[in-house]
């Protein structure tokens, strides 16, 4: 247990890491405002996320971070133009809040209207709905590790000194069956990359990147590995995006869930279609257990020593929904909540204690206030004039956080007034604190290969190898929902629930569970037969929030501080750790106001008889 | 046709009555045709929006139902572009005195008091007051919004068909077809615009119907005839 | 008649090739400072290695050995097409589809055909070092360049509602400043071409189309996304003709966007008979009959989805039993009506202010002809009563 963790109400945060609001400010002030001996510096874009994401941090003369900011940067709305909308075209709405967990909020959002109008879906469709939630997980997370996480652990450029037949024997320590790691398939994946670099035009996407910074931490035979698979990666998204488009109709932004059930009756009564899905599914479980599992044990192995993703994360109240349905019953990944780091409890979540700040959000709220009390109109201030470390290491002029006042289009959610991480990581450590089964096998199995302490999971390096843990449950135990469909077909063919939406009711309700970037609740008020007010609380709302009324901060702000930063113009730690969480911030970006969305409140309409598109 | 007129007969007073020609047989035939059209158009039009009737009692698809509506949508749909063209063309250029007192009740529409008049009339409040043309200024104004509804639905329905029949005149009209497409803001919009303008359309002429029998009942001869047989009756003086 | 052998047919093909390479020489060269032998050495090719590349390339397009120095030539000369993406108001849907690209594959767009200068969610920079990248790229490949912009642009009030960088400089700015240089601007998905979901009633953010802050001309390739296909294909037709595809009254390009869903839908047999799927899941949607009456829009909107599909083939939505939305249309979430109910079922409830919260073209029609027919009747009555005056 951490003492630094969860700040009591009365203590504001900062109390061992200087904060820049509270710094005197005398003649020794900059023009970047901050006394001397700090520096700003300030990461905008954040590349290779989804979203336009900020962070700035604040560092002393070591190098280390005493204080952090994050902000997100564009705001659209989506929350304000469902209302008054039909409730069935609110889900493909919500669903355009990300391209990238595309089906979580078109799942959830029409959850929330089943919910509503009580209606119980066909158990067929539940199972085809998990089956494209698998390949939702099964996507996104290797994608993030290669596509969007996987350079900062691998240096491609370090790459191109590899001995490819040394990498090739090398593949094997990390697993029996390697893929795309043969002799010939490194030399090509060499290949490619050095000839790309050896044209003038230079590395297009890869260029001026931080290659060569000395936390990298992979031996040129190693980034070899990594490189091959980043590339295979490439092949396999577009192969498991398939699998959802066989039930979805297409993705990204498949287009199969209607309120009620899903419409893709004919793929599901398809032997082949279905035959297509489970031999796409096994392949990818390949690729999951082979490579990604592979690679994410071969970086525990060479990055354990390295302080920057080993620090002990401070926060560690973790919440989980429930996630992946196999069974009538039955979830892969089991809900809850753990407090303070406390693996021997599992809270049950109650709805009711879930709130809102937007002191330093761009929304109106000019005090620090309940949320209850709050208000999710826009309030735009912008940044201020200051100054940062440059790129060549001079302070230049920028425009900054203003870390007094409000800074981000996030809010930030707090249960029980606590902070919380969502996610993988919380998701995985919620599973085996509850005994799940499945999940403590594949844990321990992790632990034991790398050599790693259950604790190591409390860390960035964790963080990282949660996700991946949470692919191969999925991508191990999956099918069980796919061989239950198939048993429950010969049986049952309904796909669809048939309701009628009365226009003289008042309905409440709201889907909830695990997405790939941690609990995701949407909540939808229906009357007059249109949505009259809609909210989506988002995993990475939860952890990518400002500071909130009390002073604390939330999962990525305080991970971040504390962090040795080697060279203050190639801030990769940064990233690393920023990235680590799979910042989703379109997703973020959705105005939260919870008020008198009590789950008490949310009563459920008995079911009666309609017809599914009436 | 009897040259009784129910009015005088109502009224308890027998009127001597002489026959004129109100409406050439010509512009009789195209009123009726003109009727004849928006009555299978809407019937059809209903159904393209919203296929009410379920043609298949067998499972193969040889009924083409949803096809011969549309067939018949169209070839009703030219046929009163043909009618509306020569109505349109005769109202501003027709030699018959008919088509010329059509004209002549601009000067009707533009005079306050007419309007005053008729609105008291219509209000039970005045008497009908002389009409130099054809037309009173509340008809003329119906008519004239009847006219600009049947443009719409003539435009929208071409921006429609341009895109079900891709040879000959659609593909001839397809350009300014897809003009007017944009200035609409889509095919969804010119589709809404065709299905209201087809409901304006039907109360002005439920109203329209009623208006015929009103003034067939009320009115000073007999118009309502006049449009079947084309005469109508004048009191002698 | 002369039968062309295989030899002069090579011989002609060697002239063509030649003479192109001659001309592509004679362009301004992308970086002025480098040679591309220069460069090659510096990353550890020798000559004779990289003639050796050039002898299996050769092969590869089983063209005779004589090619061989040719093909290096070429290989000097042929620069890779340099894209910038930005990424304004959107939700990275449009990347996303871009990246399940097949034919070319991702990886092989990326490292064969085109310099991806700047890609926030692909590239490796961050912060200022991407934004150097972005700044860099625009001024090297001034004029030649091709933008690609993902997301719709707050603009007016709200144009801060974006920014992007340590400057935080607006999204519209960024748009404006990249399209002036650019040899071609495509707006990459619904967002970017028509504003999208963002701009849907009532637009909280002011979003506009790209068209809309820029005086450059501008391709649309709408779709919520736009499947693989039609952005790969856009730039496709780029790299191979070397010009910009024709395009339709919406500035699409007409070899995707000409026909409508309808005209290339597989159940469109099922539409013409009259058959439809009344309720999801009933027997008509186990035969695959039409979607029309639960709401499918494929009869207003233009795309190619029925042919070239999503995700290599795999499905789209028709096939998937769900119907179209109308996706690659302008303004399609407000004109579009419900999404499972036919077009005449569109709610008019926002200019009722709630109070017909159910109101369709044809219940306000069916209401208003109630009316006139209740004001007939008492019409009637009181005329009966009281005729009018003489
Ligand atoms: C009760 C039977 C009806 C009578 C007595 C009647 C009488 C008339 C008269 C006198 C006119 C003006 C002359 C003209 O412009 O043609 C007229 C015009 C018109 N009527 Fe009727 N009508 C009757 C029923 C209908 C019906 C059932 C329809 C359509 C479904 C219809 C559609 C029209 C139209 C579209 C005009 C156009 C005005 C014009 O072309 O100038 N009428 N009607
Ligand atoms: C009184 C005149 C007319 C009426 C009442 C009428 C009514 C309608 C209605 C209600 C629809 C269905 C719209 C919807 O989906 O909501 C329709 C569709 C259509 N109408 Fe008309 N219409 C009229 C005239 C015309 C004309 C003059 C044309 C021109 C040729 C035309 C061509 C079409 C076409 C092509 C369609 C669409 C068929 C399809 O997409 O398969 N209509 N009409
Ligand atoms: N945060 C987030 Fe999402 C996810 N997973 C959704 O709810 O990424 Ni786009
Ligand atoms: S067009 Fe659709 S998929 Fe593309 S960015 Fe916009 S909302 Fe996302
Ligand atoms: S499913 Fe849609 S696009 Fe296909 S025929 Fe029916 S209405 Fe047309
Ligand atoms: S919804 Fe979009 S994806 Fe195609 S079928 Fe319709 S245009
Ligand atoms: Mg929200």
């Amino acid at each position: 247990m951490n003492e630094n963790n969860v700040r009591s109400e009365e203590m504001p945060v900062g109390d061992d890491n200087v904060r820049v609001e509270d710094m005197p400010v005398g003649e020794n002030e900059h023009a970047s405002g901050l006394p001397s001996g700090l520096k700003r510096i300030v990461v905008d874009p954040i590349t290779r996320i989804e979203g336009h994401l900020r962070a700035e941090v604040v560092v002393g003369d070591d190098g280390v971070v005493q204080d952090a900011f994050v902000s997100s940067t564009l705001f659209r709305g989506l929350e304000i133009i469902a209302k008054g909308r039909d409730p069935r075209n609110v889900p493909l709405i919500m669903q355009r809040i990300c391209g990238v967990c595309t089906y979580s909020h078109y799942l959830k959002s029409t959850m929330s209207m089943e919910d509503a109008l009580g209606i119980t879906i066909p158990y067929n469709a539940a199972l085809v709905r998990s089956l494209m939630d698998a390949s939702l997980f099964m996507h996104d997370h290797p994608v993030h590790f290669y596509q969007l996480h996987g350079l900062d652990w691998i240096d491609i450029t370090s790459a191109l000194k590899a001995d490819p037949a040394k990498a090739a024997k090398l593949a094997f320590k990390y697993t029996k069956n390697p893929i795309a790691t043969g002799e010939n398939d490194l030399l090509k994946a060499q290949e490619t990359v050095k000839k790309f670099a050896s044209h003038p035009q230079g590395l297009g996407p890869f260029a001026n990147a931080y290659w060569g910074h000395s936390t990298y931490k992979l031996t040129p035979e190693q980034n070899l590995i990594g490189l091959s698979h980043y590339l295979k990666a490439l092949e396999m998204q577009r192969k498991v995006a398939q699998m959802m488009a066989i039930f979805g109709g297409k993705n990204p932004h498949p287009q199969s869930l209607v309120v009620g059930g899903v419409t893709c009756i004919m793929d599901m009564l398809d032997p082949a279609r279905m035959a297509e899905f489970m031999v796409k599914y096994k392949d990818m479980k390949n690729f999951i257990n082979n490579a990604y599992y592979a690679d994410v044990v071969m970086v525990a192995e060479m990055y354990r020593d390295e302080p920057s993703v080993m620090k002990e994360i401070t926060i560690k109240n973790f919440m989980a929904g429930d996630g992946l349905l196999v069974g009538r019953k039955e979830y892969l990944l089991s809900k809850g909540m753990i407090l303070d780091g406390d693996l021997s409890t599992v809270h049950e979540i109650n709805e009711d204690l879930i709130t809102e700040e937007a002191t330093h959000a761009w929304y109106q709220v000019d005090e620090p206030l309940h949320p209850y009390d709050g208000d999710s109109e826009p309030k735009h201030t912008g940044f201020v004039e200051s100054e940062s470390v440059g790129p060549d290491g001079k302070m230049v002029h920028s425009q900054n956080i203003d870390p007094v006042g409000k800074y981000s289009w996030i809010k930030s959610p707090r249960y029980d007034g606590k902070p919380m991480e969502v996610g993988p990581l919380a998701s995985i450590l919620v599973s085996y604190a509850s005994g799940n089964k499945r999940v403590v096998k594949i844990v321990d199995q992790f632990l034991s290969d790398t050599g790693l302490p259950l604790s190591a999971l409390n860390t960035v390096l964790g963080r990282t190898a949660a996700r991946m843990l949470q692919a191969k449950v999925i991508a191990d135990h999956g099918l069980e929902a796919f061989d239950n469909l198939v048993e429950n077909l010969k049986v049952d063919q309904e796909s669809c629930a048939r309701y009628v939406i009365d226009n003289d009711k008042e309905y409440k309700g709201r889907g909830i569970g695990e997405v790939p970037r941690g609990m995701l609740s949407h909540w939808t008020r229906i009357k007059n037969g249109v949505v009259s007010n809609y909210q989506a609380t988002v995993p990475s709302t939860w952890n990518a929030g400002p500071i909130d009324a009390r002073g604390v901060k939330g999962p990525y702000e305080m991970n971040l501080i504390g962090l040795k930063i080697a060279d203050l113009t190639q801030p990769l730690e940064i990233i690393r750790i920023v990235h680590s969480f799979d910042p989703c911030i379109a997703c973020a970006v959705q105005v939260m106001d919870v008020r008198g969305n009590k789950i008490s409140e949310y009563k459920v309409d008995p079911l009666y008889g309609g017809v599914c598109s009436v | 046709m009897s040259t009784e007129n129910k009015d005088n007969i109502h009224h308890g007073e027998l009127v001597e009555v002489e026959e004129v020609v109100e409406f050439t047989p010509a512009y009789r035939w195209q009123h009726w045709i003109r009727a004849l059209t928006i009555v299978v158009l809407t019937f059809t039009g209903f159904y393209i929006a919203y296929p009410f009737i379920d043609p298949s009692s067998n499972p193969e698809p040889t009924n083409f139902l949803y096809a011969n509506m549309r067939a018949v949508h169209l070839a009703f749909g030219f046929l009163m572009i043909a009618a509306v063209l020569i109505k349109t063309y005769l109202t501003l250029l027709g030699k018959a005195d008919t088509y010329k007192a059509e004209f002549v009740s601009m000067k009707d529409l533009i005079n306050p008091k007419i309007w005053i008049h008729q609105l008291g009339y219509y209000m039970f409040l005045s008497k009908h007051p002389p009409l130099k043309g054809v037309y009173n200024p509340l008809q003329f104004m119906a008519y004239f919004a009847m006219y600009i509804l049947f443009y719409l639905l003539i435009i929208t329905g071409i921006v429609l068909y341009v895109h079900v029949y891709h040879e000959g005149l659609g593909g001839a009209l397809y350009g300014i077809g897809r003009w007017f497409e944009v200035l609409m803001g889509g095919l969804a919009n010119v589709r809404e615009i065709h299905h209201i303008s087809m409901w304006a359309l039907l109360i002005i002429i439920v109203i329209h119907i009623y208006m015929a029998v009103f003034n067939a009942v009320f009115g000073k001869n007999g118009s309502m005839d006049a449009i079947f047989s084309g005469m109508k009756w004048n009191k002698k003086h | 008649m002369k039968v062309s052998t295989k030899e002069t047919t090579y011989d002609s093909l060697y002239a063509t090739f030649e003479e192109r390479i001659e001309k592509l020489k004679k362009l301004p060269k992308m970086k002025e400072d480098t040679s591309i032998e220069q460069a090659i050495e510096e990353n550890g090719f020798s000559r004779r290695e990289f003639m050796k590349w050039a002898g299996a390339m050769t092969a590869m397009l089983s063209l005779p050995a004589s090619f061989t120095p040719l093909m290096a030539e070429a290989v000097k000369v042929a620069d890779r097409l340099p894209i910038i993406w930005l990424h304004m108001a959107e939700c990275t849907g449009c990347t996303e589809s871009l990246l399940r690209s097949a034919n070319p594959s991702i990886d092989s767009l990326i490292f064969d055909y085109i310099s991806l200068e700047y890609q926030e969610t692909i590239m490796t920079a961050v912060g200022w070092q991407a934004e150097q990248n972005l700044e860099n790229a625009i001024k090297k490949y001034k004029g030649r360049y091709i933008l690609m912009v993902e997301g719709g642009i707050p603009n007016g009030d709200t144009e801060y509602n974006l920014t992007v960088g340590p400057h935080g400089k607006s999204g519209k700015k960024i748009s404006q400043d990249a399209s002036k240089d650019a040899a071609a601007i495509f707006a990459i998905g619904t967002c970017s071409a028509f504003g999208g979901v963002q701009a849907a009633a009532p637009n909280p953010t002011n979003a506009v189309a790209l068209s809309e802050v820029t005086d450059r001309p501008v391709i649309n390739v709408p779709g919520c996304p736009p499947s693989e296909k039609n952005i790969v294909g856009t730039l496709m037709h780029y790299l191979l003709y070397g010009t910009l595809p024709a395009l339709d009254v919406f500035n699409r390009p007409k070899w995707a966007y000409r026909l409508r869903i309808h005209d290339l839908c597989e159940r469109r047999g099922r539409f013409d008979a009259g058959e439809f799927v009344e309720n999801f899941g009933d027997e008509g949607a186990k035969d695959g009959y039409c979607l029309y009456k639960v709401g499918c829009k494929g009869p207003y909107t233009f795309n190619n989805c029925g042919k070239q599909k999503f995700n290599q083939g795999t499905s789209w939505p028709i096939q998937a039993g769900f119907g179209c939305i109308g996706c690659s249309e302008p303004n399609f979430w407000d004109t579009m009506g419900t999404v499972n109910e036919p077009l005449r079922d569109r709610l008019y409830h926002t200019t009722l202010g709630g109070l017909g919260a159910d109101a369709t073209a044809d219940r306000i029609g069916i209401a208003l002809l109630t009316v006139t027919t209740v004001g007939i009747a008492a019409h009637a009555a009181i005329a009966a009563v009281k005729p009018p005056k003489k």
